[in-house]
């Protein structure tokens, strides 16, 4: 018993120190000390993707514009807003909703003239309302009864807001605007990736933060037995209260880009059914996953993007299908998604067991 | 008193100094510095129990004394009171008119056939299920709200099938009893110094007490069966419970894990925690519950001493059938 070791009240009391300080995540396992191979594998890994990320709307130009890798960033964000849910057990069906309650906040800033700086905080925040409501209907709701309650409410949103208020056009109507203005930073879509990109990494890595943090233990804990989470203290509303806001925030946020991206979104692309597609690729992805929720953006935004131009929008008469059929060869082969299938190549790479 | 009767088997000396001596090597990790609780001479203590001789039941000196306010023992005062429970699932009544006392420093058992409605009242008071009727006083207060709010007040409980979070380590679980402690500001019962230490020390220490010697730091889900009950004890410990509910504990545990599980129960007893126990091995809770009540179709049919229990026709008839309990 390893406790024994401990002989004396000041040792015992700097060693729980330690401890403390040396795990946000206390229990996790002891991790193996890296061998070299797994050390030159990251650092080689790691520079890489930073080159990668940091040249690609350049180096992808001979298969199309920088938009289709601006969308795939896009569409990973929405992903990973359903995919946080996933950390609670719960399927929302609303975050296209969200995204266009996005759209929307981004207009009223404009009009009102607020600076691009406040313009998504200010976004962020504005998704709390809808957050809120939606998370009103967990207290009563779960699974598939929750799934089906957010896409009833995206049709409604959709129906009685988005479609009077975007119209077919997206023309902002009622507010004698046509499109948002991007900031004079973003200009062109290859600057429009920078700023993405970003936000994309600021959220995915607030994500991780969370999931790797003892916040993050709860929602596992929860999703594992919400009976016994709760009769251990923890009150499971409020973990998924926080869980439904800050995937209604990603999403809003994605909303909002889009719309900076598109200048104009016509509510048929804000349809509820978008929003089962996304699932779908978070799904693939690896629900729960953030790396899985960011390649499935890539994967299933921006290469049939890039596919669309190269064959002259003739993919576009095949884009779903394609993208089911990848879709199901993922789940058949690795169903933990796309993250799943990185670990596994990742390990390989790495040397280590699998 | 052995737990002997007619309803059970006899709990093995062996198995009970198995339990005292968990209690010993916890008891050496705490303070090196001790006093004797218990009579060392093998006479019973005040919850009835053979004590034995020994080094049994010995706490920390500077423990002492123990107080109301500053942390013990406070035997036989009423901590949680039941009148008229009644629930329905339904057209199936699962509790009537449950009345159900616990006091601190005792051990109370529940028992009754399958069905009964045992889990029923423990869901009930834990505040997973609402009654339909019937009040609930805890430490002198309604015992009311949502689930976490009642562990918040020092309800501990542990589940007929073990629920621990099966993809976190053994440790995240017993830091989720921790938390709990803390942000109730309970202080622990069975070892008030307890709340003083780090987190992560505390779940170690209360891992060794109930005996756990495995390895903290693997998936919850990676345990035998008897050990995922053990951490469930634990876990529930590990919240500072002044009530802990344990839901047929016993199932499932060898004969030598029952044994230091007997042995650990009496002596959370004897510091002061209360305990309710649902459990099937007769032997088991004869042998350690000083007031016994018995359910059937969700309602008390027999209340009082296990000797008392044991010559209940009823519940004999109960348990065996007519033709048993006349024969």
């Amino acid at each position: 018993m390893s406790i024994t070791d401990v002989t004396t009240d000041v040792e015992r009391a700097v060693q729980g120190a330690i401890r403390t300080a040396a795990s946000s995540v206390a229990s996790s396992a002891t991790t193996p000390a890296l061998t070299r191979r797994a050390r030159l594998s990251r650092l080689v890994g790691g520079v890489v993707l930073a080159a990668l990320l940091a040249t690609l709307p350049f180096t992808m130009h001979w298969a199309g514009p920088a938009f289709a890798v601006d969308y795939g960033l896009i569409v990973a964000m929405a992903v990973l807003s359903i995919s946080v849910l996933g950390w609670i057990g719960e399927i929302s069906l609303a975050p296209v909703a969200q995204m266009g309650f996005g759209v929307v906040a981004v207009n009223v800033c404009q009009v009102h003239h607020i600076p691009f700086g406040f313009t998504l905080p200010i976004v962020a925040l504005s998704s709390l309302p809808i957050s809120l409501l939606l998370a009103a209907f967990t207290l009563r709701l779960k699974g598939v009864s929750f799934a089906i309650a957010t896409l009833a409410f995206a049709y409604m949103a959709h129906k009685t807001f988005f479609l009077e208020y975007l119209g077919t056009y997206g023309a902002f109507g009622g507010t004698g605007t046509t499109q948002v203005a991007r900031p004079s930073f973003v200009r062109t879509d290859e600057s429009m990736y920078y700023l993405e990109l970003a936000v994309l990494i600021a959220v995915a890595l607030v994500c991780y933060a969370i999931n790797r943090s003892r916040v993050g233990a709860r929602f596992t804990a929860l999703r594992e037995s919400e009976m016994a989470f709760s009769t251990l203290g923890h009150p499971p509303a409020a973990y998924r209260f926080f869980a439904i806001c800050l995937s209604g925030a990603i999403a809003t946020v994605a909303g909002a880009l889009f719309v900076y991206l598109q200048l104009q979104v016509p509510s048929n692309l804000l349809l509820p059914a978008q929003a089962i597609l996304f699932f779908g690729y978070a799904v693939a992805g690896g629900l729960g996953s953030v790396t899985g929720a960011l390649a499935a953006g890539a994967v299933f935004g921006a290469i049939p993007k890039y596919l669309e131009t190269l064959t002259k929008s003739e993919f576009l008469n095949y884009d779903l299908f394609v993208i089911g059929l990848v879709v199901f060869v993922v789940m058949m082969k690795a169903p933990g998604g796309l993250a799943e299938i990185g670990r596994r190549v990742w390990r390989r790479v790495e040397g280590s067991p699998a | 008193m052995t737990g002997a009767g007619p309803l059970g088997r006899r709990i093995t000396p062996a198995g009970r100094q198995r339990g005292r001596d968990v209690m010993a090597a916890w008891h050496r990790l705490t303070d090196g510095d001790t006093v004797a609780v218990g009579p060392a001479d093998g006479t019973t203590n005040g919850n009835g129990h053979d004590s034995g001789p020994g080094p049994v039941g010995r706490r920390p000196m500077s423990l002492a004394p123990w107080s109301v306010d500053g942390g013990g023992r406070e035997d036989g005062r009423e901590l949680l009171s039941v009148e008229n429970l009644s629930i329905h699932f339904g057209g199936v009544q699962a509790l009537r008119d449950v009345r159900l006392r616990v006091r601190t420093g005792e051990v109370t058992g529940v028992i009754g056939p399958n069905g009964a409605g045992k889990s029923t009242l423990f869901n009930c008071l834990s505040g997973l299920l609402q009654p339909d009727a019937g009040t609930v006083t805890f430490d002198g207060a309604p015992l009311r709200g949502a689930p976490s709010v009642r562990a918040r007040r020092g309800l501990g409980r542990t589940f007929q099938t073990p629920r621990l979070f099966r993809s976190l380590s053994v440790l995240d679980n017993l830091l989720f009893g921790c938390e709990t402690a803390d942000w109730s500001g309970h202080r622990y019962v069975f070892d008030p110094r307890l709340g003083r230490l780090p987190q992560i020390e505390r779940a170690e220490r209360i891992a060794a007490l109930v005996g756990f010697r495995g390895d903290l730091s693997v998936p919850a889900g990676s345990l035998p069966f008897g050990d995922l009950r053990t951490v469930e004890l634990a876990r529930a410990l590990c919240g500072a419970p002044s009530l802990l509910m344990l839901d047929e504990p016993a199932s499932g545990l060898d004969a030598d894990q029952a044994q230091s599980f007997v042995g650990l129960m009496r002596e959370l007893g004897d510091m002061g925690l209360a305990v309710l126990l649902i459990e099937h091995d007769m032997a088991l809770v004869m042998g350690l519950c000083k007031r016994i009540t018995v359910l059937d179709f969700g309602q008390v049919i027999a209340e009082g001493t296990p000797e008392d229990v044991q010559r209940n026709e009823t519940v004999v008839h109960a348990y065996l059938g007519r033709s048993a309990a006349r024969a």
